[in-house]
């Protein structure tokens, strides 16, 4: 039984009288990543903010685990492991120290557990290395391995991926599924990589201009993605799909066929296609569905 | 969560940073300087005086303290000397005319009257810039890092994390003291070789109206002395201390909190100068820190100022300074 986590309810955030947050509804529940997308200046960083009390709220609630953020701030915060932007920590002190004088500030925190999440990020060779001889990635890392050790309810990620190398996202991505899925937390994840977010979250919340425009599970995004196909007859084929398949056709302008069928039929198209002699070159599904979604829905959108 | 393991990070903090091994630095250096200049002022002194009275010896301190004193009452007889500066030589001689009625040596220089002489150069001016270095960057350089995200996604309320910083600071205002007097005695005990810290001292002179006051003098020990200006010394640094970590609240950058404390506390000083006879002048904090020239009856730059008004008024900046740090800190948006 899934449990809500957080709740964002009617949000408003106003600074020097300009409105940067403008009433922001959101929920998430246990074992559960939500993206969190939206182009630069959106309110993504100020509503993460807000979520862990960082930023005073002008007007609406936040509750975590139940606790308010503003009335109940400690309560709350005991169920929220973060990284808010870069992953800042004491450069002049080891990675070691700085999760020690973090675990400090929490209620009970092992030493072991601390061991356990430093091998978890795969951090044991350099922990007691001063930070400022770390890697941006290593730095991330260490980052992650402060907002997983107290078990958080809540795990708040800005930008997780940053100096990452693609063996490190992956990892990273496995790490999080298992967080999520595992140990049943819930993860609020943003992040400007788009297949990113589609590959490692359940649902995504698309902001634009301090509003939620678009909350929808990644699962619906992917149904409707549709096959691609590269054929040299493109208009032999359109008429084969349109007339045998009854699906609705759309000519790209890279001259490939774009059409929303299911997967089952995907073969006999292709065989069809392979009969009718069309020049079939490769079919493919369309990768660039959420990225699609996402510039569709801040289209004309300027930094404000 | 328990406050005293949270003073334990920022102290921790604060020791790894390495401001505190400068500071120990500087003092090396400059107490060295200072305690050779001042051997080399004395030797000097007594040389000229004993060549002025035609002898070689200079191993008679009671001729050498006697021509002090006459010089001292010579300048006196000067109709051009101001009220207020006529009472601190009056001061200065009377303490030399008690060293010859009870047959006290004033002219070896002791390791104890250099620790106090030291204390007594340093607190208005090169104490608060110590303390100014070491507390100018304990919220700001949070801010500008952005390590300040991290503390204050804890469950811990923001007053508690400024309260274990200011009593951090607290320890290691302490502890700035503590090494001066360390280091003091260190030097001054190889460069001038004896003690000296049962020799009494007389103190209590007070200047009221530009007439000397010595109703109320009394007779202690230079150890007695030194304890102290030391003390005096801390209240300096715990005022001076809390004023910066006021401004390190406000401002984001070290350099501009650094900045904004030295130049207030410069300009507060030459602006006491040129108007001390307002009578505002006398609540800024710069005219009230030359806390232990009331011990040794010098002038202060402001007239009418006593020991307790002066460390009335550097309590009271403290806990304004005090309240805004809180105020601001407990409110404010991190931006970024």
């Amino acid at each position: 039984m899934s449990e809500l986590v957080l709740e964002l309810r009617n949000v408003h955030k106003a600074i020097k009288g300009k409105k940067i947050i403008k009433g922001i509804n959101l929920e998430l529940f246990s074992g559960e990543v939500l993206g969190f997308l939206g182009p630069n200046g959106s309110g993504k960083t100020t509503t993460l903010r807000m979520i862990v009390g960082l930023i005073r709220m002008t007007k609406g609630e936040v509750f975590i685990a139940g606790h308010s953020i503003e009335k109940d701030f400690v309560k709350a915060m005991k169920n929220v492991g973060c990284i808010i932007e870069n992953p800042e920590m004491y450069d002049y002190l080891s990675g070691w120290e700085n999760l020690k004088i973090l675990a400090s500030m929490e209620k009970g925190i092992t030493k072991e557990r601390m061991k356990e999440v430093v091998s978890l990020v795969g951090m044991e060779k350099r922990i007691d290395d001063k930070v400022y001889t770390y890697s941006l990635g290593m730095k991330q890392r260490l980052g992650i391995a402060q907002a997983i050790m107290k078990r958080p309810k809540l795990l708040i990620l800005d930008e997780p991926a940053n100096g990452l190398d693609p063996a490190g996202i992956s990892e990273f991505r496995k790490l999080i599924q298992k967080l999520a899925h595992e140990e049943s937390m819930a993860v609020l994840v943003s992040s400007h990589i788009l297949a990113e977010i589609e590959m490692m979250c359940d649902r995504v919340a698309i902001i634009k201009q301090g509003e939620v425009v678009q909350v929808t599970t990644v699962k619906n995004i992917v149904k409707d993605q549709g096959i691609i196909w590269k054929i040299k007859e493109v208009q032999q084929g359109k008429k084969i799909l349109e007339e045998e398949f009854q699906t609705a056709v759309q000519l790209k302008e890279d001259q490939t066929l774009l059409a929303f069928i299911g997967e089952d039929q995907v073969s006999m198209v292709n065989k069809r296609f392979m009969e009718a002699d069309v020049g079939l070159l490769y079919v493919n599904k369309n990768q660039k569905s959420l990225e699609d979604l996402f510039l569709a829905l801040t289209a004309g959108d300027e930094i404000v | 969560m328990k406050l005293y393991s949270l003073v334990g990070n920022e102290v921790f903090k604060i020791i790894m940073k390495k401001r505190l091994w400068v500071i120990v630095g500087i003092l090396i250096i400059l107490i060295g300087l200072f305690a050779y200049g001042e051997h080399y002022t004395r030797e000097r002194t007594q040389s000229q005086i004993a060549e002025r009275l035609g002898i070689d010896d200079v191993d008679d301190w009671r001729e050498i303290t006697n021509q002090q004193l006459l010089d001292l009452e010579r300048r006196l007889d000067n109709p051009f000397i101001p009220e207020e500066g006529r009472a601190s030589i009056q001061v200065r001689a009377e303490q030399l005319r008690y060293y010859l009625a009870e047959d006290i040596n004033p002219t070896t220089f002791s390791a104890a009257q250099f620790m106090s002489n030291f204390m007594e150069q340093s607190i208005f001016l090169f104490l608060p810039l110590l303390i100014i270095l070491l507390a100018s960057d304990i919220v700001s350089k949070e801010s500008t890092t952005g390590t300040i995200k991290l503390l204050m996604t804890r469950p811990v309320p923001r007053w508690k994390i400024l309260t274990s910083k200011l009593l951090a600071l607290t320890i290691l205002e302490m502890i700035v003291i503590l090494l001066m007097a360390v280091i003091a005695l260190g030097i001054s005990y190889i460069t001038f070789g004896h003690g000296g810290f049962r020799e009494p001292v007389i103190t209590g002179f007070r200047v009221v109206n530009g007439e000397l006051d010595a109703s109320n003098i009394q007779t202690v020990s230079r150890g007695t002395y030194i304890f102290m200006t030391y003390s005096l010394g801390y209240i300096v640094a715990f005022s001076i201390g809390k004023m910066a970590l006021m401004v390190s609240v406000l401002v984001k950058s070290t350099a501009a909190s650094i900045g904004i404390m030295m130049s207030s506390l410069i300009g507060g000083t030459f602006l006491s100068f040129f108007i001390s006879d307002w009578e505002i002048t006398r609540y800024l904090f710069n005219v009230n820190l030359r806390l232990t020239d009331f011990l040794s009856g010098d002038l202060q730059p402001v007239e009418g100022l006593s020991l307790s008004f002066s460390i009335g008024v550097l309590l009271l900046w403290a806990l304004a300074a005090t309240l805004v740090a809180f105020g601001v800190f407990s409110y404010k948006d991190i931006l970024d």
